[in-house]
């Protein structure tokens, strides 16, 4: 277009030269806007473009025996893992070259993102019952990484921690048959303690989470009550409590109990000693009678004990009802439970698949119970056991692609 | 540039030659006609698309429940019962009562800035109150969940639950986290909306009704009440229904704040459910099956819910605007206007009448003042000031949320803003500092680089098909093609108001069902993003090009010039400025968005490598941030809040100054 001011306007209008525009238009003070505006829009296309190219390089293929490198995997799912895993991919990719973006978008979404294929791995405290593996659109692997902690929390003033909680009476709160925290059936446990008559807001995972699934699995050992009107899932029906709120994520349940009086809740340990407020949470009977104080060392006790009376299912068989709750010893604390990775076991069913990207993933979940072992004590979580580190391996080496085995790179 | 073929050259070059040249520009015209018009019925196409999607994924739970759907409570995936009853319930309390507490404040926003504020004054306040509906719905739930819940548990609720009577509207627990707040949030966030209409409408009404109700002796509230509500009525409920529009399909900041549980509320501190929060919290919790297909049937009643109040907001304004424009027949304007000036005298005479020891009864309007007894225009006055000061505390209660969000933002999140590394590192480790933990803070560079990516995809696709839709209603809306242009129009404009989640939850199956593997994707993501966008081009398209005086047109028609010429050349050049700022307010509005991108984009970690893989952006970022535990996610998260806010204020600020520049400049 060309420029007309206000004076080459009135000029046109007498003299009508041949280029001149045909309107007259006053456009003092449009030009620069005009031109900041398309110069903006402009780099953002040129941005879009620029990466276009750079990023359909495709993915780099090894040499045969060596790892490819600068290569995505995609993961979702349990936040109960959050730390352990961010910690883990970064820990990978500063040693492999290769991406793993693991969203914690929550146990349901990394279940339901795996059954759509739309990632590699799923990760979840939640293990799949037949009936869900079935929707999947191949068999899928069940493999154990790491032990974790469920921990009950609670703000309730003047009660300091340590209150102490079976779980039958941690049902009875949660179908709201108990409604104030100076039950009977709660003092009983508490003699030393004065409990204010306040109501229990009950507070539970509006999201499908891994955690719903360890303490509904729980409280279903504890309460015959609970496991004919509720059971165990990632997702269940929470029975009507005079109060009660549902909030997305455990971090966020955690501030939301932190922040709000007469709360109860239920999140990962990790999360709890990794903030800055100061979180009350419960002393939790075990089936030898003894309240436990949930540390990472009273559920590797747990585990090593219930893994011994446990025979475990290979990893592509089905762990709906392998359950790491209520061991029988002494110290051992009892919600612990597994954080679960899961995977097609031929790539091929899965998420856009290919020989080099089903090497990487090899690689990711080899590196995971190897290496990746070496991270889990420092964060609170449990590092799984020689014997699981074997049955995860020959899982991992049943993985196909395209009807062959994938061959690990060194 | 020269314009080609106009009537100048025509008479230098032989016949053949222009024959040749007219069949040409003939052809070109009827092909961009042709364009024009698909873009037109592409528009019309994905909306039907999208409600087919919606209609046929609700299938089987529309199949398996029926009507006892909308009836039943139960939510519960172990044994596959469900019902819409707790989240419609929800969505139509807590909407209608932000409606309740909305409206008042909105009106005297209204009134205070069209008939009270001194004109110094109007400008500046309507920008801030016209700012506050910019904020993105992230941002108000974040401010709502940090800044209201606490005020609203510590002191609203409990003051509340102390009122005499109150027991059955306020039982339970306060914990903020409930109806009544997210009553209150939606009522902060439908208001300028609200406002913004009911302004227009009043500063609509021709100034000669305020004068004459003045010079009749009414005071200055008086001519408002009597002169100037009357004829903005159909304007203010126009807006009004707006407003609910937005409330019932307002998702992300419900869904921070209402507490998500699945009951019929019992009492407004009661947690709640709305249907468009529901789908947004647990949407990509399931997979395909009856859970799946029951909440897409939420969807379905939501978006019927929508259309119906947005039609109905559209039909009453569209109504004012078409009385507003409408040529005045000979006579008739003046006949009308006596009438509404008998009107107004007739109202400010039969309240002074029982005062009124003349017993004038019905004479001329012209000639009647009633006389005012003095201490009667003492009280007058009194209760003049009385209003003033009331529209005033609405104007300070509707641009509080604006300033406590912005100072908030800045307070929690400057730290991170004010970091360099903020912007080009990624996400951190999750961390805070305690048992001497050493956390880094991290950054959000591959968020703000995907909103910037998922933007330009999404310009891509909507500024062409907008712009070419709109041009065929506004240029091309002529004859058989009128009532296609109507419809379109009325589609757009009707589907600006369509909550974004449902705009996601139809990308991301027709993605599934197509290009699989990208359903998580940038281009997912920029898709979803793009039909957010598309309407509102569309609309901003129409409009701009239907403020060009048809002078222009006719004049460049008259000179020879092809008709696709005279849009394309003339018509678009003249409202050009008017067109980027159509195209800046929708950028914005799908910057600020994050309902469409949390079932489509699937979020990252990390700078982009591949279009079609997951990508992370701002808004979702804050979403699944918000809450965190941690310290530095904590921060992070506010410093993208503001971020996003400068972002959103830059865009919007800018468009204002551009268009100011641009009357004065035509002045």
């Amino acid at each position: 277009m060309s420029v007309s001011g206000k004076e080459t306007g009135t000029a046109g209008s007498t003299t009508v030269p041949e280029r001149k525009p045909t309107v007259v238009r006053h456009r003092s003070g449009r030009a620069g806007t005009y031109v900041v505006v398309g110069v903006v829009l402009l780099v953002v296309i040129l941005l879009a473009v620029g990466y276009e190219a750079r990023w359909f390089g495709g993915s780099k293929a090894a040499a045969p025996g060596a790892c490819a490198t600068g290569n995505t995997l995609q993961g979702n799912g349990a936040n109960f893992i959050a730390a352990l895993a961010s910690t883990w991919v970064a820990h990978y990719n500063s040693q492999t070259s290769n991406v793993v973006n693991y969203v914690a978008g929550g146990s349901g979404t990394g279940i339901t993102d795996l059954e759509q294929k739309t990632v590699d791995f799923a990760a979840t405290e939640g293990p799949l019952s037949s009936s869900q593996a079935a929707g999947f659109s191949g068999p899928v692997l069940t493999l154990p990484v790491a032990g974790g902690t469920l921990v009950i929390i609670y703000n309730v003033a003047g009660v300091p921690a340590g209150l102490h909680l079976s779980g039958a009476v941690l049902a009875e709160i949660y179908m709201g048959k108990i409604t104030s925290w100076n039950d009977p059936a709660i003092a009983r446990n508490n003699s030393g303690l004065q409990l204010p008559s306040g109501t229990i807001l009950t507070v539970h995972r509006s999201d499908a989470a891994g955690t719903t699934f360890v303490l509904s699995d729980y409280l279903s050992q504890d309460s015959p009550a609970w496991s004919s009107a509720v059971g165990k899932g990632i997702s269940v029906s929470f029975p009507k409590a005079p109060l009660q709120d549902a909030i997305k994520g455990n971090s966020a349940l955690l501030t939301y109990v932190q922040t709000t009086p007469n709360t109860i809740g239920y999140v990962d340990l990790t999360d709890v000693l990794a903030s800055t407020t100061t979180t009350t949470y419960a002393d939790m009977l075990n089936p030898s009678g003894t309240f436990v104080t949930p540390t990472a060392a009273a559920t590797a006790s747990a585990i090593a004990d219930k893994s011994n009376a446990t025979t475990f299912p290979s990893a592509s068989g089905n762990w709906y009802n392998v359950s790491m709750v209520n061991a029988a010893g002494s110290g051992d604390y009892p919600l612990s439970t597994f954080a679960y990775f899961y995977v097609y076991q031929a790539t091929d069913a899965g998420f856009a698949p290919t020989q080099v990207k089903s090497q990487v993933l090899v690689q990711w979940l080899h590196w995971v119970i190897g290496a990746g072992q070496s991270d889990v004590s420092a964060l609170n979580y449990v590092p799984i056991a020689p014997t699981l580190v074997a049955l995860d391996s020959s899982g991992i080496a049943s993985m196909t692609f395209d009807g062959h085995g994938i061959p690990a790179c060194t | 540039m020269t314009v080609n073929g106009g009537p100048a050259e025509a008479g230098r070059i032989p016949e053949e030659q222009r024959r040749r040249r007219i069949r040409i520009l003939r052809v070109l015209g009827g092909a961009f006609h042709g364009v024009v018009a698909a873009a037109a019925v592409g528009v019309l196409v994905l909306v039907a698309a999208l409600l087919f999607v919606l209609v046929a994924q609700a299938g089987p739970s529309l199949s398996r429940f029926g009507p006892g759907f909308l009836t039943s409570s139960a939510w519960d995936g172990v044994h596959n019962q469900f019902g819409a009853l707790p989240a419609i319930v929800g969505t139509l309390a807590s909407s209608g009562l932000a409606l309740l507490l909305a409206v008042p404040v909105a009106l005297g926003v209204a009134i205070f800035l069209s008939e009270v504020a001194p004109p110094w004054l109007r400008r500046p306040l309507a920008t801030v109150v016209d700012l506050s509906a910019a904020v993105p719905s992230v941002v108000y739930g974040f401010w709502a969940f940090f800044v209201l819940r606490p005020w609203m548990r510590t002191s609203v609720e409990p003051t509340l639950q102390n009122l005499p009577l109150a027991n059955g509207f306020f039982g339970g627990v306060p914990t903020g986290v409930d109806l009544l707040t997210a009553t209150l949030i939606l009522a902060v966030m439908i208001l300028p909306t609200i406002a913004a209409v009911a302004r227009e409408s009043l500063q609509a009404v021709p100034g000669v009704l305020r004068e004459s109700a003045l010079s009749l002796g009414a005071t200055r509230w008086e001519a408002t009440r009597l002169a100037v509500l009357g004829p903005a009525r159909s304007g203010i409920v126009g807006g009004v229904v707006l407003g609910l529009g937005r409330a019932v399909g307002e998702t992300i900041a419900v869904a921070m704040i209402i507490g998500n549980i699945g009951v019929v509320p019992y009492s407004l501190l009661s947690p709640a459910q709305t249907l468009a929060a529901q789908i947004a919290n647990n949407f990509s919790d399931v997979g395909p099956g009856l859970e799946q297909s029951a909440l897409v049937e939420l969807g379905v009643v939501l978006f019927g819910i929508t259309i119906l109040v947005n039609v109905l907001a559209r039909m009453l304004i569209w109504g004012l605007v078409r009385e507003r424009g409408s040529k005045p027949r000979s006579g008739g304007a003046f006949a009308r206007r006596r009438s509404q000036l008998a009107r107004v005298a007739d109202r400010l005479r039969a309240r002074g009448e029982a005062r009124d020891p003349t017993g004038l009864h019905r004479p001329g309007w012209q000639t009647s003042v009633a006389p005012v007894v003095a201490g009667r225009r003492a009280r007058r006055r009194a209760w003049e000031l009385a209003v003033i000061a009331a529209t005033l505390a609405c104007v300070a209660v509707a641009v509080t949320p604006l300033f406590s969000i912005l100072g908030t933002a800045v307070e929690r999140g400057g730290a991170a803003a004010v970091t360099p590394g903020f912007y080009t590192e990624g996400a951190p480790i999750p961390c805070s500092p305690v048992h001497g933990a050493v956390c880094s803070l991290g950054g959000i560079g591959p968020q703000i680089e995907g909103t910037l990516v998922l933007l330009a995809l999404a310009s891509l696709l909507a500024v062409p098909a907008g712009l070419l839709a709109g041009i065929f209603v506004a240029e091309y809306a002529r004859g058989r093609s009128s009532g296609l242009a109507r419809v379109v129009s009325f589609l757009a404009d009707v589907m600006t108001g369509v909550p974004t989640i449902l705009i996601g939850v139809f990308v991301y199956l027709v993605f599934l069902a197509y290009d699989h593997d990208a359903a998580h994707s940038a281009y997912s993501g920029g898709v979803a993003l793009g039909f957010v966008m598309l309407p509102i081009v569309t609309r901003a398209t129409e409009e701009s090009l239907r403020s060009v005086s048809s002078n222009v047109r006719e004049a460049a028609l008259a000179l020879g010039f092809p008709r696709h010429r005279v849009t394309l050349r003339v018509v678009l050049g003249s409202a050009r400025s008017a067109l980027v700022t159509g195209m800046l307010l929708a950028l914005s509005r799908a910057a600020g968005d994050t309902a469409s991108l949390l079932v489509t984009a699937g979020g990252s970690l990390y700078f982009i490598q591949n279009l079609a893989a997951p990508t992370g952006a701002i808004t979702p970022f804050i979403f699944a941030n918000f809450q965190s535990s941690y310290l530095n996610e904590q921060t992070d998260a506010w410093g993208a809040a503001l971020v996003l806010l400068g972002i959103m204020l830059a865009i919007n600020l800018g468009t204002r100054w551009a268009v100011r520049r641009r009357s004065e400049g035509a002045e």
